[in-house]
């Protein structure tokens, strides 16, 4: 296997779980009901939350705006539906902390037309003018990071861009999310290539997609028009490869450095859904209503892809596909990255990809961890070259500031590989959150101490 | 269904820690418990630890099989009795169980004492990393080593290897062969010298009588009821038998006189006097293949050992200054234990190095270091045991330098 890897439309190392794509990705996207409450929490996205600007009381129409961006690394956030502001307080967010938020109440019976804003036109509009509509517009990376977009768009300076990076891996099992969006949406990721080649100054864009999305490939590949600088291209399939350094390597050859961005490289990178998304509310003027997301797992009933209002709550989201009594486990997310949610009054965020409901038969399994023996499998598929297996010894140590000096534990993202193939069940991609965390707090305690002085 | 009632009814409460230790793990050798993930990744491959050790010791079962007879064999050939292969078989296998029974409930007897002491004593379930490593020793060991000293190795070995370094997966050296090395400086009569490693010799001059005990009268009664041949009590040495095994006779006279007593043939197939389990060369290859197939031995670390092994034959059959250089270097692999290091000593995950280039470096040197001790060093007649120990201890360096290229290469790409 490795005497004979010449080919260099991969990355190195990885693994391939199970892909379970079939049972969804060949349903088309379908409209999902409104739920009669809407629970919106401000955190939905990295960075400062967004500032309420409505009052309790307050009727809004759909695609009104409901809070403000607060700062650069922020975006607001809109009406997903028409309705009443019914309640201003914390609301349960997937971290499990409660977050401020507040709770919409449908109109029983409206239109749900949707307010249109100040259109921005790709031809006319220049360069700050896109951001600054893409930020208006609440867009976030729509592939899980959730990450403001606009922040990721603007080039710094000093640093050119020269390849826009359209991301449509979707390496995460189960999900179909992305796969769905392209064969549908087609028309919009191409019109949002266009605002994202403009604001980024790219020369080109590449569309990385799966070889297992095949069809989605050949149908956005028809509709290019001759003498774009668009092409798209086929990788294998292998997870992680939907993570953005991972990506880069197979499409570019290049390698984002330890620490660093993909703009290092000159490369920006842009989730093949927020770019539809783009393509689709900014030349009306929009804010971001709704998503496309995966609700499947062996727990399902009527699995399948739907457009969720954000802030639709996962209860109700599960009552209308039913699931099976035995449930055990729901992730938002795919299985390998995604989160067990804590509790169901949560809601769909921006960043929500899929929902992968378990029962109790599916998840059962010999939870008994056994002591690191050094196989090594760890090491051979981890995507950056790093030793989960010493790394994971340190954390049980608390070892964590040399995890991070020595053993490079920040550049981990938390793919999750290691632990799927480690055969003592040791749960290290765990383990890193938590290290990470706890660096993360240690250094900006050391930063607040040497700013006082 | 209904054994897994049946034994769920014995389990011990979790108070009595001693008890609930023992019986937990048995009941884990036996069931996948029901218990549930509940965080992180949520899908996970099948492969898992109980399922690698059960196929590692599978992997094994060839040589156990093999010296069992080999025991027997030579033993009769040093007697001058049954010197064909399939003549008195059953003799050979009843004098090679004679012998390794109590080899190996011994080993497992003390290694397993200790884990489950030292698991009760911490507190947590037993680790069942002690069944490679007692299903290991037993094969590297002399078939005439004396009962006491073998446990006093394991003791050694167990506590002082591993769990004073944290139990199972924190040692640095190499269990098996640390308890092996341990009776070599230890007791060094008792694993060199020519009478060793054939059992039942007292000594190998001519006429040396060999007597027979208790156990082998047992058998003794079984043959004869079956109208079979028996242990014959006034066997005794024959003229001319030495015992010296192929390295020996390497190191004095080159090739030529290892040929006089050995024929290549003989040594490939393991028909020579030796560890228990190291001789017979096909038959570890086969468990190396098992090992390889499943994944759970790294090829790297086989071939780089084979590499370096090959490559310090080369070199001195070129330089050619004693007998023993002038071997030529594929018949090095004839010889000796080097099969059975690379396919179950070298590849110990726990102490070999686990960055793929690390593996190759790892392996390489220790076919390097391993071969120059034998030819070289005519105190050591065999050098895998102190070239991979010797290795093991710098397996973090290796590995960290691993790391910081490949760290370093992402760096210098911006």
């Amino acid at each position: 296997m490795g005497l004979l890897n010449f080919r260099k439309n991969t990355f190195k190392h990885g693994i391939h779980p199970p892909e379970r794509k079939d049972e969804t990705n060949g349903l088309p996207i379908r409209q999902f009901p409104f739920s009669p409450v809407i629970i919106l929490p401000m955190v939905q996205h990295i960075g400062s939350p967004s500032e309420i600007i409505v009052r309790e009381g307050q009727e809004v129409d759909r695609g009104q705006l409901l809070a403000k961006a607060t700062g650069y690394v922020s975006v607001p956030i809109h009406a997903p539906i028409s309705g009443t502001v019914r309640k201003i307080a914390n609301v349960p967010s997937i971290s499990g902390k409660m977050v401020q938020g507040l709770y919409l109440e449908a109109f029983p019976s409206s239109s749900q037309e949707v307010l249109e804003g100040k259109p921005i036109d790709v031809d006319t509009a220049t360069q700050d003018e896109i951001l600054q509509g893409i930020q208006d517009a609440g867009i976030v990376g729509l592939g899980g990071a959730a990450f403001p977009t606009h922040v990721k768009l603007k080039v710094p300076d000093g640093k050119h861009c020269d390849v826009l990076m359209i991301n449509g891996v979707e390496c995460e099992p189960y999900l179909t999310t992305d796969h769905r969006v392209m064969l549908e949406q087609a028309e919009d990721i191409l019109m949002g290539i266009k605002y994202l080649l403009k604001s980024t100054g790219a020369e080109r864009a590449i569309i990385g997609i799966e070889a297992n999305k095949q069809d989605a490939a050949d149908h956005l590949a028809a509709l290019i028009p001759k003498g774009d600088p668009v092409t798209v291209e086929v990788v294998p399939v292998k997870y992680p490869q939907g993570s953005e350094k991972m990506l880069i390597t197979s499409l570019l050859d290049r390698e984002v450095p330890s620490g660093g961005l993909p703009i290092d490289v000159n490369v920006v990178v842009v989730n093949v859904a927020t770019t539809a998304e783009i393509g689709r509310l900014l030349p009306h003027g929009r804010g971001i209503q709704e998503r496309v997301v995966t609700i499947t797992g062996p727990g399902v009933k009527k699995k399948g892809n739907y457009l969720i209002p954000i802030g639709t709550p996962l209860r109700y989201v599960l009552e209308q596909v039913g699931v099976d009594e035995h449930i055990s486990e729901v992730y938002m997310g795919g299985p390998m990255m995604g989160v067990a949610v804590s509790n169901l009054d949560i809601s769909i965020v921006k960043g929500t990809s899929g929902i992968v409901v378990f029962t109790e038969k599916e998840i059962k399994r010999d939870q008994k961890i056994y002591p690191c023996i050094k196989c090594g499998k760890c090491v051979d598929v981890c995507p950056l070259s790093l030793n989960p297996s010493k790394l994971g010894i340190l954390a049980k140590f608390e070892a964590y500031d040399k995890m991070a000096e020595d053993f490079n534990l920040m550049d981990c993202f938390e793919c999750g590989s290691c632990s799927y193939v480690c055969p003592s069940h040791i749960p290290l991609v765990q383990y890193f959150r938590l290290s990470k965390s706890i660096v993360r707090k240690r250094n900006a305690a050391k930063q607040a101490k040497e700013h006082a002085k | 269904m209904g054994l897994l009632q049946f034994v769920k009814k014995f389990e011990p409460s979790k108070d009595k820690k001693f008890l609930h230790t023992l019986y937990d793990g048995f009941f884990t050798f036996l069931y996948t418990p029901d218990e549930v993930t509940k965080d992180g990744v949520h899908i996970k491959d099948g492969m898992d630890l109980k399922r690698t050790m059960v196929i590692v010791v599978l992997a094994m079962q060839f040589c156990y099989l093999f010296g069992t007879f080999n025991i027997g064999h030579q033993h009769f050939v040093a007697v001058g009795q049954f010197t064909g292969y399939f003549e008195g078989f059953h003799l050979k296998i009843a004098y090679g169980l004679i012998k390794l029974l109590p080899i190996y409930v011994v080993t497992m007897v003390v290694g397993l004492g200790i884990e489950f002491y030292f698991a009760s004593r911490k507190g947590h379930a037993i680790e069942e990393g002690f069944l490679v490593t007692g299903a290991l020793i037993p094969l590297i060991m002399p078939p005439d080593i004396p009962l006491l000293v073998l446990a006093v190795s394991i003791v050694f070995a167990v506590v002082i290897g591993k769990e004073a370094f944290g139990g199972t997966g924190m040692n640095i050296w190499n269990i098996a062969l640390l308890s092996r090395v341990f009776v070599f400086f230890a007791y060094p009569t008792t694993i060199s010298g020519d009478e060793v490693w054939v059992a039942g010799l007292e000594s190998t001059a001519a006429g040396s009588a060999v007597d027979y005990g208790w156990a082998h009268n047992m058998f003794n009664y079984l043959f004869e009821w079956f109208g079979w041949s028996t242990f014959d009590p006034g066997g005794a040495v024959t003229d001319g038998f030495t015992g010296a095994t192929p390295l020996a006779l390497a190191y004095q006279g080159g090739w030529e006189a290892v040929t006089q007593v050995y024929s290549p043939t003989q040594m490939w197939w393991g028909d020579i006097p030796g560890s228990i389990g190291e001789t017979s060369k096909p038959l570890i290859i086969i468990g190396a293949l098992m090992l390889l197939i499943s994944g759970i031995a790294s090829w790297r670390v086989m071939f780089g050992m084979i590499i370096g092994a090959a490559s310090v034959g080369l070199l001195l059959n070129v330089w050619g200054a004693t007998p023993f250089m002038t071997v030529p270097w594929y018949f090095q692999f004839y010889m000796g234990s080097f099969f059975f290091a690379m396919a179950f000593m070298a590849t110990d995950p726990v102490t070999a190095s686990s960055t793929r280039k690390g593996k190759w470096v790892y392996g390489f040197l220790i076919g390097f270091i391993g071969l120059i001790i034998r030819i070289l060093n005519p105190a050591y007649p065999e050098g895998w045991m102190l070239a991979i120990l010797f290795m093991n201890t710098f397996v973090p360096l290796i590995d960290y330098m691993v790391l910081k290229t490949n760290i370093s290469k992402r760096l210098k790409s911006a």
